[in-house]
């Protein structure tokens, strides 16, 4: 059974010490390894080297967190791979921004290329953001209305275990990925690869300065 | 304490709130009016847990699934299918048993790469890090395959590094390119994959 978290582990375990903790530290759950059993959006296959044949569908639970958030079963597209085990999964959406002509919302590349002289000194320019194809189909995935409309990050940890969880094992691993309060039982037991550390992420203007080089623009 | 201006018009010094996030509109009952100047505390934007904007906590995406999983994802792109792009961005696997994990990839909803043909790790049972380039060129008709890259993988005793090609995957498609999605998977789940810092750069074509 898939279970699926918003964000990633709140104390920093990466996937391996979530499993740790899960089959080892805290013993809440028995996970899928079957190297031949892959979940994906359409159901669970059995895969042979590249093909898969489906067996069916398999039963899944969102966390009321990514429910509140607007992220329901519909945010995952058609072909999404849940695999096995444990991820914490990361989708970074750029929201691509153009400089318009505050006045007339002309953009200023429409403008210049126009053939008309522009007067440059005369123009407030305004930074808004595109509704791009790329961006319109993301929003999409998103429950009507609740898609954060500026580059941003979003994290979703999943588990897939081989048996339904009781209540507490489900409530004792919500806490431990959703709730930055919650403290690890037996501490002592992880090891330094069992973390991930966190970082500070700046947005796209590293990228866009990578693209000069690259392009010239 | 109320302070009464001509017209019957009261004022008083309570400071306005600060709104959360899903507060629900109110008609209010207080019987003193709001200065027009007054200011609401607003909540920080990007407060939500898992939800990062710039400036704010993020981390690596990780995975032990010993089958191909959807680990890494950069979306909301529009890569016109006439215009070529490339992505770079790096892995890493941690030490727990002698196999394999690597990485390959998907564009749109179609899976071009097999995990491991973009990148691969050793089977040495170490901690392995390293980085991939992919480039890929116009997606043509019979130009479908037009995708080339290379990788290296660096631990303390083992490392690997190799050239790619596309062909074990679908033909690339021929849309708009909207999301690149790098797939991940370990030969035994004792290894965790991480992969980050995935960039991707479109490319003038004059």
């Amino acid at each position: 059974m898939l279970y699926c978290f918003l964000g990633y582990p709140q104390c920093n375990l990466n996937a391996g010490g979530l499993q740790h903790c899960v089959e080892e530290v805290e013993r809440l759950a028995v996970l899928e390894h079957d190297p031949a059993i892959q979940h994906s959006k359409e159901g669970v296959f059995i895969v042979h080297g590249s093909v898969g044949e489906r067996q069916g569908m398999f039963e899944y639970r969102l966390s009321n967190q990514l429910d509140q958030l607007g992220v329901t079963w519909d945010w995952f597209p058609e072909n999404w791979g849940f695999g096995n085990g444990v991820t914490v999964h990361k989708t970074t959406a750029n929201r691509e921004t153009m400089l318009v002509d505050h006045r007339t919302g002309a953009s200023i590349n429409d403008l210049l290329t126009s053939g008309h002289p522009i007067e440059l000194g005369k123009l407030i320019v305004q930074q808004v953001p595109k509704r791009t194809e790329g961006w319109v189909e993301y929003e999409r995935r998103w429950r009507p209305g609740t898609c954060p409309q500026e580059s941003h990050i979003i994290h979703i940890t999943w588990v897939i275990s081989k048996h339904e969880l009781p209540n507490f094992a489900y409530n004792r691993l919500q806490r431990i990925i959703e709730d930055p309060s919650t403290v690890l039982q037996d501490v002592d037991r992880y090891l330094e690869k069992h973390f991930s550390p966190t970082r500070r992420w700046n947005g796209e203007a590293d990228n866009k300065e990578r693209l000069k080089l690259l392009t010239g623009f | 304490m109320a302070e009464a201006v001509p017209g019957g018009i009261a004022f008083d010094t309570t400071v306005p709130v600060t709104q959360a996030s899903a507060d629900a509109a109110a008609v209010g009952v207080a019987a003193a009016a709001a200065r027009r100047d007054h200011r609401h505390g607003m909540p920080t934007i990007g407060a939500a847990p898992g939800v990062t904007y710039a400036g704010g906590n993020t981390t690596e995406a990780t995975t032990t699934s010993t089958t191909a999983v959807d680990l890494l994802t950069v979306t909301g792109l529009s890569i016109l299918a006439a215009t070529p792009f490339l992505f770079v961005g790096g892995g890493r696997k941690t030490s727990g048993a002698a196999d394999f994990a690597g990485l390959g990839f998907k564009i749109n909803t179609t899976v071009i790469a097999l995990p491991r043909d973009t990148w691969s790790t050793t089977a040495t049972n170490e901690a392995q890090n390293g980085s991939y380039f992919q480039f890929i060129t116009p997606r043509v008709t019979n130009y479908l395959l037009g995708g080339a890259g290379f990788y290296g993988v660096t631990g303390a005793t083992d490392s690997n590094a190799g050239t790619t090609f596309l062909g074990a995957g679908a033909n690339m498609p021929s849309v708009t390119i909207t999301d690149v999605v790098i797939r991940a998977l370990v030969v035994n789940a004792l290894i965790t994959i991480g992969a980050d810092e995935l960039h991707i750069y479109t490319l003038a074509t004059s």
